[in-house]
């Protein structure tokens, strides 16, 4: 490997989390790799100072909790005035309420000093799915994110059981349902395709046979799982070559045993860390590593971060940023503290990536899917706004309002002097190698910088305050393709 | 004398891009950039002008699985009814298409235009070894090559491929949504993708004179050489939008569309296909999507609910390119990954199956039943418990690149594959 520089260090903030700025990048060379890499990782017992408010929800559940319990109960909220109500109340509480927890994680991505831990959640997040347009109880939602970010850098082992026990992910896919009769498949399909050896490396029969072991895995109103004996189908069960009267669990511990099942995993690691097309020699060997470490998060990221592979030429600069690392590297890079971070998921949504809204169980494409022209648009869009302040009237849905109704801030987010040195403000040369080096950070050749030293002097010329020119810089470094890939 | 033919009407309906010496209907920024880019060393390509192809295909996606079997029912098979308990529809209340065989109750805008003698129904279609996982029988779908798990190109991506052969034109295809679906990736982009037709662009941060500075030099900063291959590619994409830009912009205020859509983004996707169509955009291919139908659970009112969506906003379609007089001009052809179980499960929905109909609707088909139902009989179903195909999608497929699309289909889809009587001549 190159000696460990700005750039290298500059290369591990951005994968590793939502990028670094100057003084960042600067701290992280002093030092030195293996205490940078050790740097991004949390203490064991760390957790954030606070949580998504759900008080108006977790009330409204108590209410209905109490409601239930009385015989006859469904009918009359179904049928009755005040039950249709109730319902209604219900259902606004837990809306504001997915709000509330994708504010908070929002503005968590944005002040974390773990910004890791935060791109592991979301890893997470990526790979056991589950929907608000599913899974309609915002509490519900919330234990989940809570789950997979109290394990993100832990134990695979642990989220794969804790995620099949998990209400969101059992109203998600269904294994809430599943009875003994007739079993509902979604959930063991899905936990062999997706969450553990890919497609290809099971049987439809094997699917069948796993939907029978995990019948009767449900939960209460409350959302605390239960297992129903009278819905267990006890019977005698094959499941990949192996024989039993296998329930859930074992069910889990024949998947953890499969080679595949940790190359499977690997693979997805490395595409989210290093490459989109990750080779088999890459993935054998890493494979290796988080088999040895019993499957342990931690210790593979340490040696993916410290790795040849990752600090390689053709691994640098060649991932395009997802939404979410473009809006929160962004705002991270421009230090604004933004007021309104639902306006943030909406952003993010148009872009295609709407926190706890995967399009589908098999989470965002990701990758080079990330763009198109219409998420190329909303990107620019969204840069344009912090520089002139006119910020697209977007709703937490992430529907654009009527577009003249857009919202003019009395002065634009973005203030250069903020972030740039006072030397980018002396002239146009300057302005340029400043800004180039502030928000993407690696070098660039000569002859790529000279159509901006070119329109530097105009902005130069045409704004009276050295501000005004440097935030027009700014937006068309951000237009670069360069920016949209780190 | 065919071959002649072929030719020139590929050329003409290739995106729309025609060979007119000497004009430049693009502002020239755009061209000039698009050109040097894509044309690279050939002069004489730069002076292209756009125009409209003559056959348009839209593209439906109903994503998760439809319930092929209470879309379109077969009423007189008794094992549907033992099979589906609660989920039956029952024989009084379906739409009847034929003595055995008729649409979901919710599907009555459907039936209108089946009245009309704009619907094909393509029965019992399928592939070799059914995949049932969404994501594998999508990509099969897509790409059209169920044996090769490495293919990285879709069907249309390669008729374009094949058929725009050195012509540049980043719209010869548009994808309502974010991103661009496998089945119009080629080995060249020629697709955009759009989420909001008034939302494509880029825009400057000033107006007047000195916006004109910031378009030069993001000009500038797209049209030099990249080495980088990403870099690269994302540099066609921002190149890609400015142009799109100009043409939808152009397409909307001569489009038109005035009938009534379901207030969904679907209803939204196909009247802003139906805007574009109209206004005389450039595509030959529109993909628009419906999802949802992945009804493990409680499926009868959520894919009721959807049978309506997709029918009344089908229907809104074809009656806006009725008034606007380019029904002739489209073909819409409407599939699903798979179908589902013929036996529903204990929590009142149905799992990953196998075939389904597939549905053709346009002013130039050929209406009715085509192909053979599947046989729902016990020991006809494979050892899953589902029906097994009777016709191969890649034969619609090539029935619709042959007789639709006037390409070759052998080179597309890599073997031959018998047409159904589908397109009037």
């Amino acid at each position: 490997m190159t000696a460990w520089n700005k750039e290298l260090s500059q290369h591990l903030l951005s994968r590793a989390g939502f990028g670094g700025d100057v003084k960042l990048r600067d701290h992280f060379v002093k030092l030195g790799i293996s205490e940078a890499v050790n740097a991004l990782f949390p203490p064991d017992n760390y957790s954030s100072a606070s949580s998504p408010d759900l008080s108006s929800v977790r009330e409204m559940e108590e209410q209905a909790v109490r409601i239930l319990r009385q015989p006859g109960a469904r009918q009359k909220l179904r049928e009755t005035e005040e039950g249709k109500e109730l319902l209604q109340k219900f259902q606004q509480a837990n809306r504001q309420g997915i709000i509330a927890i994708t504010g908070w994680w929002v503005d968590e991505m944005l002040r974390t000093p773990y910004p890791l831990l935060e791109k592991m959640t979301l890893f997470w997040h990526n790979h056991f799915t589950s929907s608000f347009m599913d899974v309609k109880r915002a509490n519900f939602l919330w234990k989940q994110n809570d789950l997979l970010r109290k394990n993100a850098l832990g134990s695979f082992r642990t989220l794969l059981l804790e995620t099949a026990k998990d209400p969101a992910m059992l109203e998600y896919l269904d294994n809430s349902q599943n009875r003994k009769e007739h079993p509902n498949e979604n959930y063991a399909r899905e936990l062999c395709e997706l969450f553990t050896l890919g497609e290809g490396n099971y049987t439809d029969q094997d699917v069948k046979e796993a939907a029978r072991a995990f019948t009767g895995w449900t939960h209460n109103p409350q959302g605390e799982f239960i297992f129903r004996p009278a819905w267990h189908d006890n019977g005698e069960k094959t499941f990949l070559g192996r024989r039993g009267n296998f329930n859930g669990e074992d069910i889990i511990e024949i998947l953890l045993e499969e080679k595949e099942t940790s190359r499977f995993l690997t693979r997805k690691f490395l595409r989210f860390f290093i490459t989109e097309e990750p080779n088999s020699q890459m993935i054998e060997k890493f494979a290796d590593i988080f088999r040895k470490g019993d499957l342990e998060v931690k210790p593979l990221l340490k040696s993916m971060f410290t790795s040849e592979e990752f600090y390689s030429d053709q691994n640098r600069g060649n991932l395009v940023k997802s939404p979410v690392d473009f809006v929160i590297g962004t705002l991270r890079l421009m230090r604004i503290n933004f007021p309104r971070p639902e306006i943030l998921w909406g952003f993010m949504g148009l872009m295609g990536q709407r926190l706890l809204d995967p399009p589908t169980v098999a989470g965002w494409k990701g990758g080079k899917n990330w763009l198109s022209s219409s998420t190329l648009t909303l990107r620019n869009d969204f840069i344009r706004a912090l520089i002139t302040g006119e910020i697209p009237n977007i709703s937490p849905r992430g529907k654009v309002k009527n577009r003249a109704k857009q919202i003019k801030l009395p002065r634009p987010p973005f203030v250069p002097e903020n972030v740039l040195p006072q030397e980018a403000f002396s002239n146009p040369t300057n302005a340029v190698i400043h800004t180039v080096d502030h928000f993407i950070g690696r070098e660039l050749s000569p002859d790529r910088l000279q159509p901006l030293f070119k329109f530097a002097q105009d902005a130069f010329l045409q704004e009276k305050e050295e501000a005004s020119a440097l935030r027009r810089i700014t937006y068309l470094v951000l237009s670069m393709p360069e920016y949209q890939l780190c | 004398m065919k071959q002649v033919r072929k030719y020139t009407r590929r050329e003409f309906i290739c995106a729309g891009v025609s060979l007119v010496s000497g004009v430049v209907i693009t502002p020239a920024f755009l061209s000039r950039t698009l050109w040097a880019l894509q044309t690279k060393a050939n002069p004489l390509k730069t002076a292209q002008a756009f125009s409209q192809p003559e056959h348009i295909l839209v593209v439906v996606q109903l994503g998760g699985g439809n319930d092929g079997l209470n879309t379109v029912i077969p009423f007189t098979a008794d094992e549907y009814y033992k099979s589906r308990e609660t989920l039956a529809i029952p024989q009084n209340n379906v739409l009847k298409l034929s003595d055995s065989l008729g649409l979901n109750p919710e599907m009555t805008a459907m039936r209108e235009l089946y009245e009309d003698q704009m619907l094909a129904v393509i029965q019992g279609v399928g592939y070799p070894n059914p995949n049932r996982s969404h994501f594998r029988s999508m990509d099969i779908w897509h790409t059209a090559k169920p044996e090769d798990i490495s293919v990285s190109t879709g069907w249309l991506g390669r008729f374009f491929d094949n058929a725009c052969k050195g012509m540049p034109s980043p719209s010869a295809g548009v994808q309502f949504g974010v991103d661009i679906p496998l089945a119009l990736k080629g080995e060249t982009n020629k697709v955009v993708a759009i989420s909001n037709l008034e939302e494509i662009g880029w825009k400057p941060t000033v107006s007047g004179e000195k916006a004109q500075s910031e378009l030069d030099a993001l000009d500038k900063l797209l049209k030099q050489r990249i080495i980088k291959d990403e870099t690269l590619f994302v540099a066609h994409t921002e190149m890609d939008t400015l142009l799109t830009a100009e043409l939808v912009e152009k397409a909307i205020k001569r489009g038109i569309s005035n009938a009534n859509y379901p207030a969904t983004e679907f209803g939204e996707q196909l009247k802003g296909t139906a805007m574009l169509i109209s206004g005389e955009f450039p595509a030959m291919v529109y993909y628009v999507h419906l999802g949802g139908f992945d009804t493990h659970a409680n499926q009868a009112g959520r894919h009721n609910n959807l049978l309506r969506e997709f029918s009344e906003g089908i229907k809104a379609f074809f009656t806006d390119l009725k008034v606007s007089g380019h029904g002739g001009r489209v073909i819409c052809l409407v599939f699903s990954e798979f179908g589902r179980r013929l036996e529903e499960n204990a929590s009142g929905g149905t799992d990953h199956g196998t075939v389904n109909p597939v549905f053709l609707l346009g002013e130039r088909v050929r209406p009715g039943l085509h192909g053979k139902p599947a046989s729902l009989k016990r020991e006809d179903l494979d050892e899953i418990g589902d029906p097994k195909f009777t016709v191969d999608f890649r034969q619609v497929y090539a029935t619709v690149l042959e007789d639709w699309l006037i390409a070759d289909s052998f080179g597309i889809l890599g073997s031959r594959f018998s047409k159904l009587d589908l397109v009037e001549s």
